[in-house]
This record gives C-alpha cells, structure tokens and sequence, in this order.
C-alpha cells in the first residue's frame, strides 16, 4: 500500500478543517488532547504546507480532525406547517412555569 | 516528550482566548447601543430591547426606556414571551395584538396592562447558535409592518456577528470547563499510554495503538483510553496482554 504523500496529507486536513469550519486552534486542542506533542504555531504551518511533520503526528492530527468532524449537529431540518416551532418544545421543557400573573 | 513546551503551548492557547474577552460591562454598552438603533431604525416603536440569552435567561440587556423594561422583565419572571420563543425557536415572531394574543398567555395579560399591544421580535443568530433577540414594541395593535421585520433582521444578521464576540461574564467558565475537559482526556490517554507500556510498547508505539484501535472501532481516542483504564483493577496490574 502506497502511503500517502505529506503534500497531499496537509492539503485534505485543510479542506476537511474548512469545510466543517473548525479553527486551528480547536483542532490543537483535539490533537492536544489526544496526545499530540507539536505546537500550535508548527500545526498552523502544517496545514499551510509550511512545513513537516512527523507521520504519528500527521495521523493524530487528521485523526483529531475526524473526530471534530464527527461530532458536529446534523444540519437543521425545515419545519412543516403543522409543527412550525419545535425547537421551542426543547426549551419550555427545562423552565418551570410560574403560574402567578 | 517536553512537557514544558507542551504547558507554554497550552498557556498560551488560553491566554490568547482570555485576551479576546470583554468584559461584561462591554457586552452591556454594545446590547444598550443597539436597541437604540434598532428604535431609530422603527420610528413607529415606543421602545427597542436587545437580550443576550443563554440556557433561556438573559445575561445582557439593553433597552431604550423603562417600558420595554418591564415587558422584558415579565418574560424572564414567567418564562413566556415572543423575545424567548424568538430566541429558541430562531425565527421571527410578530405580535399583532397582545390582547389576542394565546401563545403566552402570562405575558400578554401581563403586557396589555403597560400597555404593549404589538411588537415585533428577531433572533441574533451567530454561525450554529442563537445569541438573543432583538424587539420592539408599540403601544397600538398591529403597527409593525414587513418592513420592519426586514429591517430588524437587517440589523440582526450584523450585529448578531459582533455581539458573538462580546462574552458575558459566564464565558470564563466556560473556558475552564473546555480546558478541564482537554487536560482530562490528555491524562486519560497517558495512563493508557502507560497501561500499553508495560505490555512492553515504547510511548511512540503506544501512541499509535491508541491511534489504530481509535480508527478501528470508530470511536474517539478518550473512549478507547478510558476502556483501557478502567479494565486496570489496581490488585490485578496491566500484565494481562503484552
């Protein structure tokens, strides 16, 4: 199995980062999180192409990505006619009613 | 591994995010500002509020005089009103006549009395969350047109995009939470590094097991970590796999 080439790495975390509209700070924190040992400033120009990066930490970067990529909401659906407001349903159910006017 | 490095990052990574934060005085002045325009903007209005919301309380309010006050004032007391739903729903509310009005019925009893007959309320909508809302009221029934509901969210598209940046005083908290959370999983996942050690793996190959059975299972690292450490009974010791 051919492995994947840097160049081309770097470019794809940047178009996944971008599309799902996740900061590079966001995704350094993940990467962080995870284990990652490289800072900020070097991931920023890694996903610049600026420079390179070791495997273990090109795989734990794109992998903190898919993890931020898979937690995002679903995009919002369209209401029909007859239930207009049910994102309202979610939020009276956490109010208590006071019932004094 | 240099931990020092690896602090000044994370110290830094905060710092900057500190730095971007107003202060809740600030949020005040920008929401007081805006109401103001928004009653420019609606001649027609006998006052313009802007709320900040979260978690349906308010945590910054500006309002052009005391009335919108206390029509605001019996939203947050009830829990009912056009400003909340507004809020929670993400869509435009139009009241055109408190008196029969049945959506919330505390609140336009308690609205006829100022009196408030109509009013108009938009969300400040910010990428994926909605911030607040911004409303005005009139005295008549039905005195708003279209119009000023496009305007409003003219007005709400803009502002709802500054107004993201202006943290209330909860925003700290809610740093320190995001913060605990990433250190949490990074310990979690250097005891499990330290589990795969003595099985023999070097910290390198540690990290890309964790890696590999991430993938693999298709859950996030912190759940195959936890798993790994919570299978560790302390009488037991790690020595079941190498």
């Amino acid at each position: 199995m051919k492995e994947l080439d840097e160049n081309e790495q770097a470019r794809r975390l940047a178009l996944a980062i971008d599309r799902s509209r996740i900061s590079i700070g966001a995704l350094w924190l993940r990467y962080f999180s995870i284990g990652g040992t490289v800072g900020e400033t070097e991931v920023e120009a890694y996903v610049r192409g600026a420079i390179s990066l070791p495997g273990l930490e090109r795989d734990m970067l794109a992998h903190a990505a898919n993890e931020l990529v898979d937690e995002m909401p679903p995009p919002p659906r369209a209401p029909y006619r007859d239930s207009p407001s049910e994102a309202l349903a979610e939020y009276r159910c956490d109010r208590t009613e006071d019932t004094e006017s | 591994m240099a931990p020092d490095f690896e602090l000044n990052a994370l110290a830094e990574a905060t710092g900057r995010v500190r730095g971007e934060l107003l202060t809740s005085e600030t949020a005040e002045s920008a929401v007081q500002l805006l109401a103001e325009v928004a009653a420019e903007l609606v001649p027609q209005a006998a006052g313009a509020g802007v709320t900040l919301i979260r978690d349906g309380r308010p945590t910054s309010t500006g309002s052009t005089n005391s009335t919108v006050r206390m029509v605001d004032a019996i939203q947050y007391e009830t829990g009912q009103g056009p400003c909340l739903t507004s809020w929670a729903a993400s869509s435009v509310v139009n009241v055109v006549d408190a008196r029969t009005e049945t959506r919330w019925p505390l609140w336009a009893a308690a609205a006829v009395e100022v009196p408030v007959l109509s009013c108009v309320s938009v969300p400040l909508v910010n990428g994926r969350d909605t911030i607040g809302a911004m409303k005005v009221y009139a005295v008549e029934p039905n005195a708003f047109a279209g119009e000023t509901t496009r305007l409003l969210n003219r007005l709400a598209a803009a502002a709802s995009a500054l107004l993201a940046h202006i943290q209330t005083s909860e925003t700290p908290l809610r740093i320190n939470h995001q913060l605990a959370e990433v250190l949490r999983i990074r310990d979690l996942t250097n005891m499990a590094k330290g589990v795969l050690i003595t099985r023999g793996m070097s910290a390198a190959e540690a990290q890309s097991w964790l890696l590999e059975a991430s993938r693999r299972q298709r859950r996030p690292v912190a759940e195959v970590a936890r798993d790994l450490v919570g299978a560790l009974k302390p009488e037991e010791g790690a020595d079941e796999g190498a």
